[in-house]
């Protein structure tokens, strides 16, 4: 299942990493202790720039989805393991690049 | 693989607005024959195939599986796949990757093309090529049930006679649903044959004279 989310992702990622890394620079690159009231805020973000991407998907490239649903998998969960794996990525990626900050 | 299944579908209403789509639908899809669809542009055939796969919410339906409920035939595994009119891959993906995500072994599939083309992406191929191969992927496909939505549009007619053999090969393995407008090439290898009309379905005992009664095809 993780290798199909991880394809259905691949359509995207760089529209979602752009919003979010977008937001965090207009926001000061904040890290560390700062970052963590930040967190709330990105969340919800991605949140939103997921609804837009359902839409724009469900509305002009609907036929993507049958690809994996002769698979099985019914886009709820495409959406909802690609959100998941979304934010792994991005917030493994803020801490460490929040550790390696902090370290040197 | 369960080869006597039987797939069935009624009591499906689908209605967009005040239009009554679909209302008076029988189809009993044998696990080891050909069964076709004919009906007019927008008779609402595509999605009768979308609404028994699972995808399309109509108001009522009961699609059965050896007399079964199911819920949503796509999600249950091995059970059923569909082909339907646009692109089904993704452009950047490889031909033998694209089998292999479906379970089939592309240097197993038999034609003779494959060894060339199975190393180029999806997108990079013409319409007609990667609309027979997707075809191949859905007919290859190792589950009980396919739903073909217009496998022979855009085919030159040595594809068209190619996919035919096939079809005629997979339905030992599969039950096959298959709707075109190209009823010829639909009704050599149809074992029975419903006409969809004014939302209803009717299983025809000589299709070819049928067809002309109710004004389908031209005398």
């Amino acid at each position: 299942m993780l290798s199909a989310v991880w394809l259905f992702y691949r359509n995207f990622r760089v529209f979602t990493h752009a919003v979010a890394w977008g937001a965090w620079l207009i926001a000061g690159a904040p890290l560390g202790e700062e970052l963590w009231s930040f967190v709330v805020l990105l969340f919800w973000l991605k949140l939103f720039s997921y609804g837009v991407i359902w839409v724009l998907m469900y509305t002009f490239l609907r036929q993507i989805y049958l690809f994996y649903q002769n698979l099985g998998y019914s886009i709820t969960t495409l959406f909802v393991g690609a959100f998941g794996l979304d934010l792994l990525l991005f917030f493994g990626l803020l801490t460490i690049f929040s550790w390696s900050i902090s370290l040197f | 693989m369960e080869h006597l299944a039987v797939l069935e579908a009624d009591s499906i209403e689908l209605t967009f607005g005040n239009q009554k789509i679909l209302q008076n639908i029988y189809l009993k899809i044998p696990g080891n024959q050909v069964t076709a669809v004919l009906g007019r542009n927008g008779g609402g055939k595509s999605c009768l195939l979308q609404i028994i796969f699972g995808t399309l919410t109509p108001t009522h339906k009961s699609v059965r599986w050896n007399g079964q409920y199911v819920e949503s035939p796509y999600r249950k595994r091995v059970f059923v796949r569909y082909l339907l009119q646009h692109p089904l891959t993704p452009a950047s993906m490889r031909v033998g990757e694209a089998f292999e995500w479906y379970g089939i072994d592309s240097d197993a599939v038999g034609y003779e093309k494959m060894p060339l083309l199975k190393d180029q992406r999806m997108g990079q191929l013409s319409g007609g090529e990667r609309r027979f191969l997707e075809t191949l992927m859905i007919l290859l496909s190792p589950v009980q049930f396919v739903l073909l939505d217009e496998p022979f549009s855009h085919l030159s007619p040595i594809y068209v006679e190619q996919l035919k053999t096939i079809i005629q090969e997979q339905k030992s393995k599969k039950g096959i649903l298959i709707t075109d407008h190209l009823y010829r090439d639909v009704l050599d290898i149809a074992d029975q044959t419903y006409l969809l009309q004014n939302g209803a379905t009717d299983l025809l005992s000589n299709p070819r004279q049928e067809l002309i009664d109710r004004g389908y095809i031209p005398e």
